[in-house]
């Protein structure tokens, strides 16, 4: 009877995370990776039918763990503003104790490889579109197409924790990302995101 | 449902071609015996996994090496 290995797979998931964030997914040798791991090339394929199946459950996982970070303490009755702000310091969290997560799934976010509609994310989205009608049946959020709305809500505040991450100057100082300078981004945001009559 | 990993079956094979590649896969198609089997030509191994829950690996040996592939389990 061959048993499952849990530190196995571990190493085996944390290693292949690595690898491929650094070398991408042609850089991903079972071999290359079972030495790393310090695993047989046979244990890696009891485990993962072949590369791809290996990429798509690293995918799923961390989707999921994504999905346990953002949803933390995040109720969607909660108002357009305090949930925004629960949002961006959840999905901040998770960046800062997932760094090789994050940029794994920022690499397959739109791969082939990744069949995106077998990752189970349906509580986020869940979440995440009765958050988006609440607000608009408040008065909060104007209705809107949701490629705008998360263009708006938060690609402002991943454009801006990447220049955190990167530490990347864009005048003379390098960028580190507080509560304050957030709170000013999230007051922008909500002034962009709100109905006109309510703008003023 | 939750696989046994007993019934996974890991080699190493002579199995370098694509017209190898089908030739054994016919012969898996017309076992009943095989549940799944998958194949990795761009493996320096080139190996062969095979789940089945009737047939154990000197099986599975015996028959690649009677179409002239060499097989052998991996570690």
């Amino acid at each position: 009877m061959r048993i499952r290995d849990e530190l196995k797979e571990f190493a085996i998931r944390e290693k292949a995370l690595e690898m491929i964030v650094k070398n991408g997914f042609d850089g991903l040798s079972m071999q290359k990776l079972a030495k790393a791991a310090c695993v047989s090339p046979a244990t890696i394929y009891i485990y993962y039918e072949n590369r791809e199946d290996l990429v798509h459950k690293l995918f799923s996982e961390a989707q999921k763990n994504f999905s346990t970070f953002a949803l933390k303490n995040f109720s969607p009755e909660s108002t357009l503003e305090s949930g925004l702000w629960m949002q961006w310091k959840n999905r901040m969290r998770f960046i800062k104790e997932n760094p090789v997560q994050y940029q794994f799934i920022e690499q397959f976010r739109n791969s082939p490889l990744i069949n995106h509609r077998s990752v189970d994310l349906n509580e986020f989205k869940e979440n995440m579109c009765l958050f988006v009608k609440n607000a608009i049946k408040r008065g909060e959020l104007t209705k809107m197409e949701p490629e705008l709305f998360w263009s708006i809500a938060y690609g402002s505040f991943y454009s801006l924790f990447k220049f955190h991450l990167q530490e990347k100057k864009m005048m003379s100082e390098s960028f580190k990302i507080t509560d304050a300078k957030l709170k000013q981004m999230l007051n922008m945001v909500l002034k962009a995101l709100k109905p006109e009559k309510n703008n003023r | 449902m939750i696989l046994d990993l007993t019934h996974i079956l890991i080699f190493r094979t002579s199995i370098y071609t694509f017209p190898d590649k089908l030739l054994v896969q016919k012969l898996f198609e017309a076992s009943v015996a095989v549940d799944d089997r998958n194949h990795h030509l761009e493996d320096v191994d080139c190996v062969l996994r095979v789940v089945s829950r009737q047939v154990g690996s000197m099986e599975i040996i015996s028959q690649l090496n009677a179409l002239g592939f060499e097989c052998s389990e991996l570690d």
